[in-house]
């Protein structure tokens, strides 16, 4: 089992009750009833926002202390809490991938839609402008949404995982350097940027524990920003 | 040669952004998926997937998708 199902943070913002239905509640029953039947796995699809944002230039591993700002976060460190206890009782093979900022074509978000704008706009016979609300100096931790569906897949296909936790791989890039990129593989696009310092997540991840134990080598975020515009 | 049968995977969030590639990518290669969301869809039986419609923090639903799992097979 593969457990995704989540009320995502701006949205839980407006509807914390609804977001703790689903984040915590669900969460849990979704633990107990595979428990229950005897599912043989259950992955959960965790959050870097777990850790909280933490020091600019702190890089964050699976060991570290995790103090999320969001009821979205703290929901994820509940979910995972309960999965290691199971896990380490030998009740229920339990693993969480804690995922950064999820970018690709068709996210359908409407308060972060630069994640998809950058691919889906690439194109554009026409100007057009994508905001990104962060500082050009920041840098944020990415992955796109086809590697995070193959570290998934590894997750499943694994005999058994080491650990019970793992830090996504993820690239961390500057805002700038994401801005210069776009705009220069379609020069009708125009990337502006914001005054935000991107909250919540931390700027610096270590994923080598993922990355000893599984084969799955992600294609560096510019690389496919090239592919996606035909060059 | 015959290779296992692969076992079905549930993914909950199935028609969210990362539920859907990771439902594709299950379903290319050969596993057979069971994916769950709130989101209204039509019940949908494929060759190899099924796509329901429910809540996770709404418990007996959740059991009744789990027993639909434990016999779904491509």
């Amino acid at each position: 089992m593969i457990h995704l199902a989540a009320i995502l943070p701006t949205a839980a913002q407006r509807d914390p009750v609804t977001a703790i239905e689903v984040n915590v509640k669900g969460g849990l029953t979704v633990l107990q009833e595979a428990q229950y039947r005897k599912v043989q796995r259950v992955i959960f699809g965790s959050s870097l926002s777990i850790y909280g944002t933490g020091a600019v230039d702190r890089v964050v591993s699976e060991t570290d202390p995790t103090e999320p700002e969001d009821s979205y976060g703290s929901a994820k460190k509940s979910v995972e809490g309960l999965g290691e206890a199971l896990r380490e009782r030998g009740w229920m093979d339990f693993v969480s991938l804690r995922i950064g900022r999820v970018l690709g074509a068709g996210s359908n978000s409407v308060t972060s839609s630069w994640r998809s704008e950058i691919f889906e706009l690439l194109k554009a016979e026409r100007p057009a402008e994508i905001s990104i609300p962060y500082r050009p100096s920041e840098k944020i931790l990415v992955v796109h949404v086809d590697d995070v569906a193959e570290m998934f897949l590894a997750l499943l296909s694994d005999s058994r995982t080491e650990h019970a936790i793992y830090n996504a791989p993820c690239e961390s890039i500057l805002v700038g350097d994401l801005k210069r990129v776009v705009e220069s593989l379609n020069p009708n696009l125009t990337v502006r940027l914001g005054n935000g310092r991107p909250m919540g997540n931390p700027q610096m991840l270590d994923f080598s524990r993922f990355q000893k134990e599984f084969a799955v080598e992600a294609i560096p975020i510019f690389d496919r920003l090239k592919k996606a515009a035909g060059k | 040669m015959h290779s296992e049968p692969k076992k079905s995977v549930l993914v909950t969030g199935g028609r969210g952004f990362i539920g859907r590639a990771v439902v594709k990518l299950l379903r290319c290669k050969g596993y057979p998926v069971i994916s769950l969301d709130r989101s209204p869809a039509a019940a949908n039986q494929l060759q190899g997937w099924l796509e329901i419609e429910g809540d996770v923090s709404e418990g007996a639903g959740f059991r009744s998708v789990l027993k639909k799992l434990i016999g779904f097979t491509a």
